[in-house]
Parts: C-alpha cells; sequence; structure tokens
C-alpha cells in the first residue's frame, strides 16, 4: 500500500480541526497522548522487565557471604562489600580471560563485517544467479545445534593443528557467525536501493569502492547491528571456547564456570565477575548507538 | 533504472568486475557448504555405527540407533516441547522486544542509555543467567516466591513442578532474547521512510492502523529474517534446560539439543546423539523450506 | 564523492596488515614452549579455585620429580567430561588426568586410558598404602587403569541444637541423632514444618543424587544393591529387599510433610543454607558440606548447631555404611612419554600428596589415612571413619552408569515424591533398564 505525492497533497487533513496549522506543528490530540503513554508505560515496564534480574544480579555482588547463605535473602546488602570484587578479580585468570574474550569477539566482528560486506554487496547489489540459494545455504549453517557440532569441529581442527590456539578460536567463532552476518547484511542490504551503485558506477568507479565509499556508509545501522550481534554472540559463546582452548587463558564464559566447582559455589564471587563481566558489550553497544538512530538514505536518491 | 549509454570502453571493466563479484560470494559459499556438510555428514557416519565408548565402535548397526530414537528416545514428547518452547518463545520474545522498539523509536534524551540497558539480558553469559534465575527461581527464599507473597499471591516450585518448568524457562528466554528481537526491528523501523509514515498520518490512520498497515509491511523483510534465526537459535538453545532444570522434572524440559547434549556427553551414546542431530536437522530443514514458500507466496500475493 | 585511489589503497593495506597481525598475534599465543631434553606432561583437572593453589604447588613439585615441565589444563567440573571426552576422542587429551570414578570403565572400554599394572609391578608406582577396595576400581580386564586420588561418603549431618528443642535427647541430654531407620522417621515427625523448621532433605542437584546421595547411603548401610553382576550387569531394583525399604523409608519421610519445599530441584547449597540458619533439623551430605554451613553461618560450632553421625541402619546393632565416590587418576594411552608420566602420578599418589589434596571435600584413599591429622584429631570426620568399612559405590561403575542414575531419579521421584507405589514403578525401571539400557 504506497501513497504518492499526489495523494498527499490532495487529501483532506484529519484532526480536530480547531486550528490549522502549518506542516510541522498540529495539536496533540487525544490519540497521540494514549500513544506517548502507552509508549511511556512500555519503556518502564521492560526496564523493570529487564532489570529486576540484573539489579539482583549486582546486589549479590555486593553482599557478604553470610548475607548470600540466608534462606531469605534481603533485597540489598547491608553495606556495599566489595569483597566479593577483589574474590573475582584474585581469582585464577579472570582478568586475562576478559582479555582474551575482547580480542577473540573484536578480531572476529571484523572480519566478519569486511568479508560479510563484500558478500552481501555482491549478492544484493550484482544479482547474479544462484546468489539466492547462496543466501539460503548460509541459514544451513545454523540448523545444527552447537553439541552436535563441537566433536566434528574438534576433530578437524585438531588435524589443522588449530586446537589451542586464539586464532583457532577465532577462525571457528568465524564460521559460527559469518553465515549469519552475511545473511542479515543481506537482509538490510536488500534496502538499499542499487540506483546508488549504478551512480557510482556512472562515475567510473571500481565496485570495490562504491562498496567501501558509497554502499558502507548508508549501510552503518546495519553494520553497527551485525557488529553488536557478533560481538555479543562471541563474548557469550561456551561450548567451543570449551572444548578447543587448552592453555592457561580461557574465554570469559569458561572463567565464569570455573567459580562454581564440584561443590562449595563460590556464588559470591561469580556475582561480582558477572557483574564486570556483563560490562565490556554493553559500553560497546552504548557508543555504537548513534549508528542506528541515523537515517538510512539521507536523501542519497532524489527521485 | 538509467540506461547504459557508455561507449565500449567501459563495458570490458564491468564484465571484469562482475567475475571478481563470484570471488565474492563463491569463497564464503564454498566455506559454508563445508560448514554445512561436514558436521552433517559426520554425524549421519556416527548415526549409522556404534560410537559410545566402548570396545566395538565402529561397528556398523544401520538404522538401528534411529530405531532406537523412536522406541526408547521418546521421540515424539521431546520433539513437541521443543516445539512448545520454540513458539512460545518466539511469540512473546516478538511482541517484547518489538513493542520495545516502537516505544524507543523516538529520539529523546536519554534513548540511548535505555536502549543500553535493556540490551543487557542478550549479553549475559548463559552461566551467569542461570546462576541469577535460579536464585530467584528457588521456592525457598527466591524473589519471585517472596514477591509473590509479599502481594498475597501463592507461591509455587517453578521448577520442581512439571506443568510451570517449561513455562519458567520460556520466561527466562524470553527476558533474554526480547533484547535481540528489540535490535533487529530497532534497525529496521529507521528503514520506514517518514514520508510514508506522514501520509498515512495525514490520511487519518491511527497509530495501530499506522503500525499494520505501513510500518510492518515495510520491515517485514527484517521480520521474515528474524523470525526464521530466532526459530532456529531458540530450537537449538539447551542452556537454560541444563542449569535450571537438566532437563527435568519427568522431562518437561528436554528439548531436542538438551536431549542431543545429554545422550552425547552424559550418557556417553555419541551414536544416539548423532541420531537425534541428523533428525533434528531434517525436521528443521522441512519447517524451514515450508516457511520460506510460505513467505514467498505472501510475498507474492 | 570522489576519493583518491591512493586513499582507498591506503586505507585497505592498513586494514589488511591489522588483519594479518592480529591473527598472526593470535595464532603464537596458542604455542607451548619445547625444549628438546625435558618433555612436558599435561595435566587435567577439574580442581576449584579454592583447592587450585594446593594442587599447583603439588603438581609442579611432581613434574620436577618426574623430570618434565608440566603444563595444567583445568576445565569446569560441570563440563569436565565434555571437554575430557572430545579430547581424547581427538587423541589431543592431557597426559595425566582425572577421572570421575563412574567413566573410568567406559574411558577403558574405549582404549583410552594406559596400564599400569607393569609400572606398579616394577615399584615405579607404589600402591601399597592404598585401600585395596578404591584400587579396585580402576581394576579392569586383568590390568589396573587408574589409581584413586580421593574418597568420600555421606553422613548423616544433624543440628544438635534442634534436636534438644525438640526433645530427642539421650538420658545425659545430649542430642541423640537416630540410630535406626524407624528411629529418623520418629525423629523427623517431631519437627513441625508450621513453625519453620524441618526435620529431613536430600539434594537433588544432579540427575546422581537420588541414587548417590538420597537412596545410596541408606541402600549401602543395609547392604542393599540395584545393580548386580559385574560382566552382564542387571537392574534388580525392584528385586533386592533392602532397595525397595530404602526407597519406602524415603517415601515414608516425605509423607509426614516434614520436608522442604521445591526438594524435586533442592540445591546443595539452599539445603546448607537452610541448616546454617536453623530450619532444617537433617540432611544427608558429605564432607563438603560443612565449608558450606559455615559460609551461611561462620559462628557455627561442631557439636552445638552442626555434627555429623552414622547413617541409621535398618536394623538395631548393624554396623553403618555408606555410599562413597570420588576422583580417580588415569594415564593417556596415547601419551608420548609414559615413563615421565609414571614417575609423576607415583608422585601425585604418594601418601603425604594425598593427605595434602584432601581434607576440605574429600578423604585420602589410604589405609592408614584417617588416622592422619587433621582427620584423627577433628571429631567431624568420626563418623565418616566408622563408615568406611562398609562404605562403597552405590552401583559399579557400568558403562551406562550415568543413564541409570538419570532414570533412577526420575523413578525416585515418581516414588517419593508423587507417592506413587514403590514395588510396580521399580518393576517398570527394572523392565526399562534391562530392556532398553543395560543390554
Amino acid at each position: 500500500m504506497s501513497i504518492s505525492a499526489a495523494e498527499v497533497a490532495s487529501s483532506p487533513r484529519s484532526g480536530d480541526g480547531a486550528h490549522r496549522r502549518s506542516r510541522r506543528r498540529r495539536p496533540i490530540g487525544p490519540r497521540e497522548v494514549l500513544v506517548i503513554a502507552g509508549r511511556s508505560f512500555a519503556i518502564v515496564l521492560g526496564l523493570l522487565f529487564a532489570l529486576i534480574p540484573i539489579y539482583w544480579l549486582f546486589s549479590s555482588a555486593f553482599k557478604s557471604d553470610r548475607e548470600l547463605g540466608q534462606v531469605i535473602p534481603d533485597l540489598y546488602p547491608k553495606q556495599l562489600n566489595f569483597g566479593q570484587f577483589a574474590g573475582a578479580i584474585a581469582a585464577p585468570g579472570f582478568l586475562s580471560s576478559l582479555l582474551l574474550s575482547a580480542i577473540v569477539a573484536l578480531v572476529t566482528t571484523f572480519l566478519v563485517l569486511a568479508l560479510g560486506s563484500f558478500a552481501a554487496y555482491a549478492v544484493t547489489q550484482w544479482k547474479f544467479p544462484g546468489s539466492e540459494h547462496f543466501v539460503l545455504l548460509t541459514l544451513f549453517t545454523q540448523l545444527l545445534p552447537q553439541t552436535a557440532v563441537i566433536v566434528p569441529i574438534y576433530l578437524l581442527w585438531e588435524s589443522l593443528g588449530l586446537v589451542g590456539s586464539t586464532g583457532g578460536l577465532v577462525l571457528a567463532y568465524l564460521f559460527v557467525t559469518l553465515p549469519v552476518g552475511i545473511w542479515m547484511l543481506v537482509g538490510f542490504f536488500r534496502s538499499i536501493p542499487t540506483e546508488l551503485s549504478e551512480a557510482g558506477l556512472m562515475d567510473g568507479a571500481s565496485r570495490f569502492r562504491i562498496l567501501v565509499s558509497i554502499v558502507l556508509p548508508v549501510a552503518r545501522p546495519a553494520l553497527a547491528a551485525v557488529g553488536v550481534y557478533t560481538v555479543i554472540s562471541c563474548w557469550g559463546e561456551f561450548l567451543i571456547a570449551l572444548v578447543l582452548l587448552t592453555g592457561g587463558t580461557q574465554t570469559v564464559t569458561v572463567n565464569l564456570s570455573m567459580f562454581i566447582g564440584e561443590h562449595n559455589p563460590n556464588i559470591g564471587p561469580l556475582m561480582a565477575a558477572s557483574a564486570m563481566a556483563t560490562i565490556p558489550p554493553l559500553v560497546l553497544f552504548f557508543f555504537l548507538q548513534r549508528y542506528f538512530v541515523a537515517g538510512l538514505t539521507g536523501g542519497a536518491v532524489k527521485d | 533504472m538509467t540506461s547504459q549509454t557508455h561507449s565500449v570502453l567501459p563495458r570490458p571493466r564491468r564484465q571484469r568486475k562482475d567475475r571478481g563479484g563470484i570471488w565474492f560470494v563463491a569463497i564464503p559459499a564454498v566455506v559454508a557448504a563445508g560448514m554445512v556438510g561436514y558436521p552433517f555428514l559426520y554425524n549421519l557416519w556416527i548415526s549409522l555405527h556404534v560410537d559410545r565408548l566402548s570396545a566395538s565402535d565402529g561397528a556398523w548397526v544401520g538404522l538401528k540407533n534411529y530405531i532406537d530414537l523412536v522406541t526408547n528416545g521418546s521421540l515424539a514428547q521431546v520433539v513437541s516441547t521443543t516445539f512448545v518452547w520454540t513458539v512460545a518463545c518466539l511469540v512473546f520474545g516478538f511482541l517484547i522486544g518489538f513493542g520495545l522498539a516502537l516505544a524507543l523509536d523516538r529520539t529523546f534524551r536519554g534513548a540511548g542509555l535505555i536502549r543500553t540497558v535493556l540490551l543487557a539480558p542478550w549479553v549475559m553469559p548463559g552461566v551467569v543467567i542461570a546462576a541469577i534465575w535460579l536464585a530467584i527461581f528457588n521456592p525457598i527464599g527466591g524473589l519471585a516466591n517472596t514477591a509473590l507473597d509479599a502481594v498475597g499471591l501463592p507461591t509455587h516450585d517453578w521448577l520442581g513442578d512439571p506443568a510451570t518448568a517449561l513455562g519458567s524457562l520460556v520466561l527466562v528466554n524470553v527476558w533474554k532474547s526480547a533484547p535481540f528481537w528489540m535490535l533487529m526491528t530497532s534497525a529496521a523501523l529507521k528503514a520506514v521512510p517518514a514520508e510514508t509514515l506522514e501520509a498515512a498520518k495525514l490520511d487519518g490512520a491511527g497509530y495501530f492502523k499506522r503500525l499494520v498497515f505501513v510500518i510492518v509491511p515495510q520491515i517485514r523483510e527484517v521480520l521474515v529474517l528474524t523470525t526464521l534465526l530466532s526459530f532456529i537459535w531458540t530450537f537449538n538453545y539447551f542452556d537454560l534446560a541444563y542449569v535450571l532444570t537438566q532437563g527435568g522434572p519427568n522431562g518437561a524440559t528436554t528439548t531436542v539439543p538438551f536431549e542431543i547434549y545429554q545422550v552425547s556427553f552424559a550418557y556417553f551414546r555419541f551414536d544416539q546423539g548423532a541420531a537425534w542431530s541428523v533428525v533434528s536437522f531434517l525436521l528443521m530443514t522441512i519447517l524451514i523450506v515450508f516457511y520460506i514458500r510460505l513467505s514467498r507466496r505472501r510475498e507474492r500475493a | 564523492m570522489k576519493q583518491s585511489h591512493k586513499t582507498i589503497g591506503h586505507r585497505a593495506a592498513v586494514v589488511a596488515s591489522l588483519v594479518v597481525t592480529s591473527l598472526a598475534l593470535s595464532a603464537c599465543s596458542g604455542a607451548e614452549p619445547s625444549t628438546t631434553t625435558k618433555p612436558t606432561i599435561v595435566w587435567g583437572t577439574q580442581v576449584s579455585d579454592s583447592q587450585r593453589a594446593v594442587e599447583t604447588k603439588i603438581v609442579k613439585a611432581c613434574g620436577v620429580e618426574a623430570g618434565a615441565n608440566v603444563t595444567i589444563q583445568v576445565t569446569p567440573f560441570s563440563n569436565y567430561d565434555t571437554k575430557l571426552s572430545t579430547a581424547l576422542k581427538g587423541g589431543d587429551a592431557p597426559d595425566v588426568f582425572r577421572i570421575n570414578w563412574p567413566n573410568v570403565q567406559i574411558y577403558h572400554n574405549a582404549g583410552y586410558l594406559a596400564d599400569l599394572s607393569k609400572p606398579i609391578a616394577a615399584g615405579t608406582i607404589k600402591t601399597s598404602e592404598l585401600i585395596p577396595g578404591l584400587v579396585a576400581i580402576g581394576t579392569l580386564s586383568g590390568g589396573q587403569y587408574s589409581l584413586p586420588n580421593d574418597t568420600d561418603g555421606r553422613a548423616l549431618y544433624y543440628s544438635p541444637k534442634l534436636f534438644k528443642q525438640a526433645g530427642i535427647v539421650d538420658d545425659s541430654g545430649n542430642a541423640l541423632p537416630p540410630e535406626t531407620w524407624s528411629d529418623l522417621v520418629a525423629d523427623v515427625k517431631k519437627f513441625n514444618p508450621d513453625s519453620g523448621v524441618y526435620g529431613f532433605s536430600f539434594q537433588q542437584q544432579t540427575p546422581y543424587s537420588a541414587l548417590i546421595e538420597a537412596v545410596g547411603p541408606f541402600l549401602k548401610a543395609s547392604n542393599g544393591t540395584v545393580v548386580s553382576g559385574a560382566k552382564k550387569p542387571e537392574s534388580v531394583a525392584s528385586k533386592d529387599a533392602s532397595s525397595i525399604a530404602a526407597m519406602q523409608l524415603l517415601q515414608n519421610i516425605v509423607k509426614t510433610g516434614s520436608v522442604p519445599p521445591g526438594l524435586s530441584n533442592m540445591q546443595d547449597t539452599t539445603q546448607t543454607n537452610l541448616f546454617a540458619a536453623g530450619k532444617l533439623a537433617m540432611f544427608t551430605g558429605g564432607p563438603w558440606d560443612r565449608g558450606q554451613i559455615l559460609d551461611a553461618n561462620p559462628s557455627a560450632k561442631y557439636g552445638v548447631d552442626y555434627a555429623t553421625a552414622v547413617i541409621p541402619v535398618q536394623k538395631a546393632g548393624e554396623a553403618s555404611g555408606t555410599s562413597s565416590g570420588g576422583w580417580e587418576n588415569g594415564i593417556n594411552a596415547k601419551s608420548k612419554h609414559l615413563e615421565q608420566d609414571y614417575k609423576f602420578l607415583n608422585c601425585m599418589e604418594s601418601p603425604k600428596n594425598l593427605l595434602k589434596q584432601a581434607s576440605t571435600g574429600s578423604f585420602p584413599p589410604l589405609k592408614d589415612g584417617m588416622n592422619q591429622p587433621p582427620f584423627s584429631k577433628d571429631p567431624f570426620w568420626s563418623a565418616y571413619k566408622k563408615m568406611m568399612p562398609k562404605s562403597g559405590t552405590a552401583l559399579p561403575a557400568i558403562p551406562q552408569l550415568n543413564q541409570y542414575c538419570g532414570d533412577y531419579q526420575a523413578a525416585f521421584q515418581e516414588i517419593v515424591l508423587q507417592n506413587k507405589p514403590v514395588k510396580s514403578t521399580l518393576r517398570d525401571f527394572d523392565a526399562k533398564e534391562n530392556g532398553q539400557v543395560l543390554n
């Protein structure tokens, strides 16, 4: 259902009709108030829903062991106890696990964005035969659950000598996240009008340059979304990191599991470590926010 | 569409570049094919042999593992539990995530911070989510029961009662995955042309009419994509069942991926686990082909 | 908007070099230092953070004794077997590693474990101090495939304070823990959940909890068995009188109503938190539970707030026993330096080192172990010590052990928590196990 500019110009305006203002300012009718109230209500509910367990995490992180052992826990710690954080930082390998997870996540994301945008660009802007099937193929890489995949991956990596190295882990993560990255980028790139590339071609630019200087800037929200997804996937991945890393350094997810031994789980330090582990991806997302907010075409194509 | 009215010179260049495009796609395609084919073929192979850390590993057994799946493995129950789990998570995840994306669609001060905070559940590693929610659902002193008690509502053994165990896991997964829906639909909402929306507004369309007839069709592509991905991921997600309920009580939370994990790494019956994997793969393939055909048909309509 | 070739090419080059550098750096960080003279023993373990310092010291010292460098590979406990089995399948597992006792046989069946009988016979690995029953766990098909690292048991934890309040005392006014099963049920009834105190609890945290933690102690105390036959195991849970009686005991206990809510998913820490808060009178637990109680209540005193007693017996006057577990140490059959591995293992199995590693959550597998400090001095251990002669694993380490325990737990919950009839449910259980699982 599309509305052309001509129709817009000729249709009568609705509203309470009290005063006719210019196109910018319209009186806020009861419907709009409802919408705004609805929005605010939804946001507050959403925040509560998301935050209550997170609050629980942070309040537990500040409690003493004794408070954590209470049958009916208090809603908030009696005083801000930093002992659990000290315990978490002192835990073997925790800090280096943060570093390793960050490196692996960033390198993988960079590769996914680079390779993914090449592929997505080729599929959507060139539209050569077989591109549709390729996209479907990437979907199939996701069908097997991780538990079905770690043994074959391990065997293959072992024969390639990649077990135990960070590069091997990055490669494994790349294989797991690249197909989805391509798929998401294809979905977003499809909505980029081909006129942009055509215009670039007429200007005599190479495909690569078109991609980098014309398409990518316009696709920033897509890149941000896929980038965030990839970073978070890598940050939170457990099974592959468990199986492929053999040296002393672990990723964050594996290291967090170390706090829960066979008996006597170290709940306090686990909560503190988890609180600390949650922050880096959130900070990253916070800074990528603006790319979501920017408009998509921004008037690049005037028709 | 602009027409090519150039001289001869640019054309050869275009052909060369097009061939380069094949490489852009061919390499990932080959790799993707490998990544699909190799694990699938591996599991297929294993499922036709004995692989249970025994002396007779490697012996051929044909379809015995698959038959065992049906007779001993409660295939029907596990598959149906998985479907209920997946559909429930999808529906509620979409409703909440999309609702939040719509609510945050305006640029107001603090929107960025709110969006970041709302993303926090998705970012947390599985072991942490499990620890928190295990504490929340604890029938003695857990936040859930304490809150219900405070309001005078009856408390419950959320994870221990077969009737509520799966629902509790759905709640946790929706909590975790709604941000993903919010993320995807948020980015897509940005692509809805403002002119079309304004036109609809001027046309007299109320909020919900605009939502259903203008916004949703515009972001259809992304919705289909996110639904498909979410379906696959939710179907394959078993962390919660593993840590919160170990597939119980009475198998109420045993989904296909949990079964694969339990059978392979707890029971060491890798052959049966492989059979489950193959069945899971085929099942999902059928569903996806179905879904894609359906969405293609609707697209043409 | 045009950009010059130079900028694009320049940008691409910078980006490409960044990628290459980072990948190269990443790949390098996995390489391990190799020496031409000293081999590297990779030691695989699941030790928790609190024990790690002690173990690392011992491991390094044993490496020195074996004439090798040592790399330690730690895996979280709950995923230990996932990683170990995957690594063994790929042929890339550690050289010497821990094995949970149920899995020794299955790893041996797959051919992953090195036979230790030759070095033992030659005296390279000394085993004379080890408890024979525990060594027997690793004695399979005529060879020796693992050696015990530690062992444990479940005792009856009870609260002397609560017992005195409820009037369950002996003639001198001391708290009197139950001696027989009927004493146990009678005592449980004396605690009124309405007043906020439960009489008894058992944990259901893992799929093994029912057989090993809840029923197991009573099973062993009454000489019962659920799986008979080593060569061709058969599930006899519905045929063995003690097995039926132990199940009935627990059903009766739950029927009194004096048990905490949420038993079907009872976590070990919830149980100990309840106990530490004075809301639970008794539970069956291992030595590690003491640490959890003290975490929740640092001022808890043995003999006042908590105490351990032997597992109640079926008939008065019988000796008590309990179900035990523990970890084993094994050597990778594919290891490239077995000689050094033998020496390393011998050092790990020395009485001095075994004593150092046990003592918080388990006891050493030594004949004389419980007579050494701290076990000899601390009254906490006396109950465990008394039960040791009649302690053993609740079932033999059959290859299908994990699945058997999982299925047993389902049957257990049906009987004990949903009040289904004991004999017929166990009969169905036996039929399923014998027909589908144990064949």
